[in-house]
């Protein structure tokens, strides 16, 4: 039977000295999912990606990528954009690109020719030849991104990804997340911005004070933990019902309600619906989001600083 | 090893690639070449004025009051003879006469008295040593033994046959081959040291390295890195050594290069060793103090301090070069030659002198290859967990958690 994970993490544990950076975590990423590793700043999700990349030996238990530990051999595959990133600035571009290329399994002449259609497509083959720090910011930008994609990886593993990156180059970061994704690659997402997430993950985790907290698919966590909301337009009095749902917002026309534990959405429309003195011309679900329940997770013990 | 040889090929192409490297690298030969040059035309012209000053006859009067001089040389009407002192120097100084030697009764406890027309500063030194030549010859010629004459003109050849152990010692061509790797430890710091230095700082500060470690492992990555600065070093010696090979071999004699018989130089097979095995190892953990040194700080300028400290331990015992030399049973050759970072210069010091006792060596070197080990156990740590510390110094008790 295939094996339908790319990876694979059991019982992760991880200290630096006296400090639990990571304290059993368990979880996996299906195979051409978008997966979103969340949480807060400090939470781990760095240190998870670097001991599932080999570059931090884990205190404890098990990080696979195919079934097997990470490898340099296995860098071929991968493509990996780490939060602090950089290139070596002194170099040419062609010359940087060819040499991560050749790191990545590739021959010098295929890393060149690959190196030079991208430039052309991210219309920077006219400075192939230039140093890249004389590059603006924007253009470094690509050369990292092209980097990071080289030979079309099958695990690509992006954190904070659009950190710095400017308006044109995020949408070329979504446009060629969206490509590998068609043509079957992973992405792991380690992001905070919950826009991304809602817009291209899968399946995510959420991690806190190194621990997991949420785990599963986007909507199976938003039914779980997060409340949609109704948004009712109307003419008339709208009167509360401490039984069916909570006013949360409330104008002369338009008004927010949440409903109550184990409340269906028709029950609510049904009562409006009855209501004297109430013309009901509007009526629409509105989805929980991520966002709010994040913030709710972390209200809980009192961290909705760190994560705002 | 995986790309062990990617990042060589890398780390070599782009260091001989910038326009600085060969700026550095001509720059010294240039040098070299230039300082040849004055030398050769310096000594050229000094030679040729020597012979131009030889030749220019001036005119002399003597005073002789020792008794020394011989009245014949005062036949020839060349030089004057003169009775009165005051008168000499009148004369001199009215431009009738170059030169009045006045001879002391005495010469060898009173000063020889010499007055002269300026001629400049230099050439101005001919009117003492015609006095000087002047004296000599006329006591030598006044001799009845030529022999005696003759070892009183030239200087007496001695040679010295010096035993050791019952056994023939040999001389200064026994500390040549030896002595090379201290030179050429020397010429690795020198060269070497601040490309290794910034090759790793570098990635750190560009935040490069995480990328690159997961394509290679921090060991192969440093492997790698020292590979290519060693090729790099071979260019670098073989660009700075040519015009010194181009002069020993074609300008030997003009530029007053020291008289080396090949044939003459000693090559002890097991100092020779002792000397490559020293090298290697001195060169092992001079290069992980750098990677380390690299690591755990933030900036190429914060190495820059640590690395002059390090350099520092490691040049400390060429200021006990004479102890070294004259009395290595002195305490403090010992602790130079057991305390890892002094170890390198001291030992292939002692090498060269030829005065490192068996088991000196043995433990010199047991101790040199644990800290070389050790020293790049420590480099690969800091530089993987190190180099990740972007904008701090590394704890180093982490590197051991």
């Amino acid at each position: 039977m295939e094996n339908t994970k790319i990876v694979s993490v059991k019982n992760f544990q991880m200290r630096f000295g006296e400090k639990t950076i990571i304290e059993d975590l368990s979880f996996e990423v299906e195979k051409g999912e978008v997966f979103g590793l969340l949480g807060s700043n400090g939470s781990g999700k760095t240190t998870t990606i670097r001991a599932l990349l080999d570059i931090y030996q884990p205190t404890a238990g098990e990080l696979l990528i195919d079934g097997k530990r990470f490898l340099p051999e296995m860098s071929g595959s991968l493509g990996y954009l780490p939060e602090e990133r950089g290139l070596y600035k002194k170099e040419t571009v062609l010359d940087t690109m060819v040499y991560f290329g050749q790191l990545k399994g590739l021959r010098r002449k295929e890393a060149k020719e690959w190196a030079e259609k991208y430039l052309e497509r991210v219309e920077l083959i006219d400075s192939a030849g230039q140093v890249l720090g004389k590059l603006s910011g924007g253009q470094q930008q690509k050369v990292q991104l092209g980097v990071t994609i080289m030979n079309d990886p099958k695990l690509l593993i992006l954190d904070e990804p659009t950190k710095g990156f400017d308006p044109v180059n995020r949408r070329l970061m979504m446009d060629i997340i969206q490509e590998l994704v068609a043509k079957g690659s992973t992405v792991i997402l380690v992001t905070h911005q919950m826009e991304e997430v809602e817009k291209l993950c899968t399946r995510l985790l959420l991690l806190k004070d190194g621990k997991r907290r949420l785990y599963g698919s986007v909507p199976e966590i938003k039914r779980q933990y997060g409340k949609n909301s109704i948004i009712v337009e109307y003419a008339g009095s709208l009167k509360p019902n401490d039984i069916l749902f909570t006013i949360i917002n409330n104008t002369s026309q338009s008004a927010e309600l949440a409903p109550k534990d184990g409340v269906a959405v028709d029950e609510i429309f049904s009562y409006l619906g009855a209501q004297d003195g109430l013309k009901v011309s509007g009526f629409h679900v509105e989805q929980a989001k991520l966002d709010d329940i994040f913030v709710q997770i972390y209200r809980k013990e009192g961290k909705e600083d760190v994560y705002a | 090893m995986h790309n062990l040889r990617t990042v060589m090929v890398f780390e070599f192409v782009r260091t001989v690639k910038k326009k600085t490297f060969w700026l550095s690298v001509l720059a010294v030969p240039v040098v070299v070449a230039l300082v040849f040059t004055i030398i050769y035309f310096s000594s050229k012209s000094a030679s040729e004025n020597q012979e131009k000053t030889k030749a220019e006859e001036f005119s002399v009067a003597v005073l002789d009051e020792s008794g020394f001089i011989e009245k014949s040389i005062f036949d020839s009407g060349k030089i004057q003879q003169l009775k009165d002192k005051e008168e000499g120097i009148r004369m001199v100084k009215d431009g009738e006469l170059d030169s009045f030697i006045f001879f002391p009764s005495n010469p060898s406890s009173e000063t020889i008295e010499v007055f002269g027309r300026d001629v400049g500063l230099v050439k101005n030194s001919k009117y003492t040593g015609f006095a000087r030549q002047l004296l000599k010859s006329s006591i030598i010629g006044g001799l009845n033994s030529p022999e005696v004459a003759a070892i009183l003109q030239t200087e007496p050849v001695a040679k010295l046959v010096a035993y050791k152990d019952g056994a023939q010692a040999q001389g200064i061509e026994q500390v040549f081959v030896p002595g090379a790797f201290l030179v050429l430890f020397y010429l690795v710091i020198i060269l070497l040291g601040n490309h290794m230095l910034t090759s790793t700082t570098e990635e750190k500060e560009n935040r490069v390295i995480e990328i690159i470690l997961t394509s290679v492992d921090a060991g192969s990555l440093i492997i790698g890195k020292i590979l290519a600065m060693v090729m790099v070093g071979v260019v670098q010696i073989s660009v700075m050594s040519l015009p010194v090979v181009i002069g020993f071999i074609f300008f030997r004699d003009k530029l007053n290069f020291p008289q080396i018989n090949l044939a003459e130089l000693v090559i002890d097979p097991v100092r020779l060793l002792d000397g490559a095995g020293l090298f290697i190892f001195s060169f092992l953990l001079f290069t992980g103090m750098l990677v380390t040194i690299g690591a755990v700080v933030p900036t190429a300028k914060e190495a820059s301090s640590f690395f002059g400290i390090a350099m520092f331990f490691m040049f400390i015992p060429l200021y006990a070069a004479s102890a070294i030399f004259t009395d290595p049973s002195q305490l403090i050759v010992k602790v130079l030659s057991f305390f890892p970072l002094s170890a390198p210069i001291t030992l292939m010091l002692r090498n060269a002198a030829g005065n490192l006792l068996p088991w000196e060596i043995a433990i010199g070197m047991a101790i040199l290859a644990v800290s070389s080990i050790a020293s790049l156990f420590i480099a690969t740590q800091a530089f993987r967990y190190g180099i990740l510390e972007y904008d701090r110094k590394l704890n180093l008790r982490r590197l051991f958690k």
